[in-house]
Formats: C-alpha cells, structure tokens, sequence
C-alpha cells in the first residue's frame, strides 16, 4: 500500500496541510506583536527625524501616547505629511519615503522645516540591504549627516560630495548602488512634494 | 550504523565537519560572515531548524512513502524556516532587522537537507535532534571563525567593539562576499595539512573519501 501512487498524493496532502496550517497559527498569534513592533519601529524612526529625544527608558506604551498627542497626519494637496509643533510655535514636516534600492525595497522618513528648505533629520524604517556595506545607511554617522542641511532649490535637493563637485552629504563607501538608490527615493519624493505643493512655498 | 552521541559530535564538529569537509553550506557562509554577531544568529537558526527539521522526519521516517520522502522533508525544513522568522519578528525585531533577507536564505541550506536525509531518515528522533544540532554547531563553528576574520580586518572591530583603533586601515575586500571565499579556503587548508600530517598511514583511504558539494 505504501508505494502506490494515490496513498503518496493523499499523504503529501495531509502533511501540507498539517504543516501550513501550524504556520498559519503562529502567524495569527505572533501578528499582533509583529504589528505592534512595526508601528513602534516607525515611531522612533519619526521622533528620530525630528530630533526629539525621549527619556531613555520610556514604555512602549508611553511612546505611542506622546506620538499620538504631538504628531498629526495631515494631508495637504495630495499628499501625506506628518506634522509636529515645536514648543516655539514652529511646523515641522515628516515626509515618507519609499523606493526600490539594491536588494529590496527600502522605506525611510525625512523632517523638513516648515517650507520644506532645512532638513530636520532622516531616519530609515525599513532596508535589506547587505549589512555591513548597504545596510550601513541605518548607521548613524549616516543619518547624521542630514541634520541641518540646506536643500538645493534647483535640480536634486539633495546631492553628495564628490572630487569638484558640490554636495551636503557623503555616500557609503564600497555601497555606491545602495547610496545612489536612497538619495534618489528621498530627492523623487521632495520633488514630488514641491511640484504639489506649489514649489515649496 | 549504531552512532553513539561522542560519535556524532566528533564527526559534526570535526571528522566530517558540514563546511571545511563536505563543503555543504557555503552560500550563507558567504553572505552572512561580514560581521560576527550576523553569524552567531545566523548558527543558531541553522542549528535549531536543523535539529527541529532531523527530529520531525525522524519521528515520521516510518511513515514517509519513500516515493515523496524528498517532498515531505523540504516541506518539514520550510516550516520550520518559516517559524522562525515568524519568531524573530515577533520576539527579537533588532535581530530581524540585522538579518533581513538572510532567515529565509536558511532553507537554501544543503547541511539541514543532509542531515535529514543521510542520517535522520534511519535514526531514531533523539539521536537524530541530537545529530542535527551538532551538523549546526559545525557550521557555526567554521563560520564564527570566517567572521572572526572577516569583521577584524574589514572594520577593526569584534563583535562592535574596536580592536585595532585608528591607525588600522580597513580592507574593504574583507565586507564583500568574495573574501568569505579567500578565508574559507586557507581554513580548509590549514585543516587538511594537520590532518594529512596526523593521519599519515590512512592518507590513502582519507583521499578516496567522496565528498559531496553543493550550497
């Protein structure tokens, strides 16, 4: 019985879904956990943007109030923007990205001032790019290196230094498609905001 | 084919080491040994879904028309691959995060295929877990070793922490994959001389050894 044909289909069948149907359960029950560390990964990415820092050992639950209280979504012309109010009074923008790089999609967040001319911050929610060489733009020497930069109002906003020619940032070394890949995702999505919005005024 | 537990781990860890002798496993020990702590993960998830993947088919051995053993085993070994990652995200985000795209590269893995095949189809279930978290521990051992290499001389760090300051200037061919290639086979190198040196009167037999390759 065992080497007929049938008894092999329905046996393959029976494991399958044995199989899957364990895989589905832990799915279920770990999707929630999952959900959750999703959301409080791209809130700390946003507050990280926005230089906004938090107490050290702050609960997930406390964080998630904070950002529920301080950050609004708002939509202004077709597109989605998260926005923060300083204690001065100022407007700050929070801008996703998300684009193709070297080896899988990667999704990040840029703060800008209020008329998208400074930049606050940067900070990546999601990559898959090789460690230790694409990978290293969730570095923070990396994502460092925004703070503060003026856009260029004509062309790419944002450009990196190279031998004679004028940039505010510098690439990874050894991770040059990976680098090129998440300047142009950000600088598509500035000029995209720009172009909506009326050229940034 | 009576396989004492010292047996196995002789043979896993050594004798027939998964990486520096039947070169199984060499597509993730080119990917994942660039930084140390990546291939500490990286060995426990082989280890543990190699054990979990020899046990299962242990268990089902008697079971299993030999007809769709092939089948039933990838299937069992992505389960257990699939669990994982589910495991990782749920419990260890950072980890998921460092090891990305890798966790499901574990099922390209010759080692646990292998194992379930050469020893855990024909072994009972204890012995068999057992054997597999050995084949893992070899594995892990060869390219904890690689990564070893690799991290110090590509960054000049170890685990994060510097080891050789400033005036070190990093070998940036030492975080890509090819030099993986160049470490793994002065390893296999330096391991067969001792061991043709120590084995001296088996030479002959050693060299008839078929060996199997695959990634």
């Amino acid at each position: 019985m065992k080497d007929k044909g049938w008894f092999n289909i329905v046996f393959m069948f029976i494991c399958t879904a044995f199989f899957t149907g364990i895989l589905s359960g832990a799915y279920v029950f770990t999707r929630p956990q999952i959900q959750a560390n999703a959301r409080l990964n791209e809130i700390r990415a946003q507050l990280n943007a926005l230089q906004i820092e938090l107490p050290a050992g702050m609960s997930s639950i406390a964080l998630e109030a904070f950002y529920d209280q301080n950050i609004k979504e708002v939509k202004k012309d077709d597109v989605t923007l998260f926005q923060y109010e300083t204690e001065e009074g100022a407007v700050q923008n929070l801008l996703i990205f998300e684009g193709a790089a070297l080896w899988g999609d990667i999704v990040g967040v840029i703060a800008l001032d209020e008329d998208f001319k400074t930049v606050i911050g940067m900070d990546i929610i999601k990559q898959n790019e090789t460690p230790g060489l694409g990978g290293r733009i969730a570095e923070d020497w990396f994502k460092e290196q925004f703070r503060g930069i003026k856009l260029y109002e004509d062309g790419e906003p944002l450009r990196y230094a190279s031998p004679g020619k004028e940039g505010q940032l510098d690439a990874v070394t050894g991770a040059t498609a990976t680098s090129n890949a998440l300047l142009s995702v950000i600088n598509e999505s500035i000029k995209e905001l720009r172009a909506k919005t009326g050229g940034g005024n | 084919m009576a396989s004492t537990y010292s047996d196995i781990t002789k043979k896993a860890l050594w004798k027939e080491n998964p990486v520096i002798r039947q070169i199984l496993g060499i597509c993730s020990a080119l990917a994942v040994t660039n930084l140390v702590a990546n291939t500490l993960v990286m060995g426990i998830g082989v280890m543990l879904t190699t054990a979990f993947s020899c046990l299962t088919v242990s268990l089902l051995r008697n079971i299993i028309p030999v007809r769709v053993r092939m089948m039933v085993q990838t299937l069992i070994i992505a389960s257990y691959v699939i669990l994982v990652d589910i495991v990782l995200k749920a419990y260890f985000p950072d980890m998921s995060r460092a090891l990305g795209p890798y966790v499901g590269l574990i099922i390209t893995n010759c080692i646990i295929m292998g194992r379930c095949e050469a020893f855990a189809q024909s072994n009972p279930p204890l012995l068999s877990f057992y054997d597999g978290l050995m084949s893992g521990l070899g594995y892990t051992l060869v390219l904890t070793t690689i990564a070893i290499v690799r991290e110090l001389l590509g960054f000049g760090t170890i685990l994060g922490y510097e080891i050789l300051g400033d005036w070190w200037t990093p070998w940036t061919v030492m975080v890509m994959a090819p030099s993986a290639f160049f470490v793994l086979a002065v390893i296999i190198w330096i391991v067969k001389s001792v061991t043709e040196k120590k084995d001296a009167p088996v030479k002959q037999s050693a060299k008839q050894e078929v060996q199997v390759s695959g990634d």
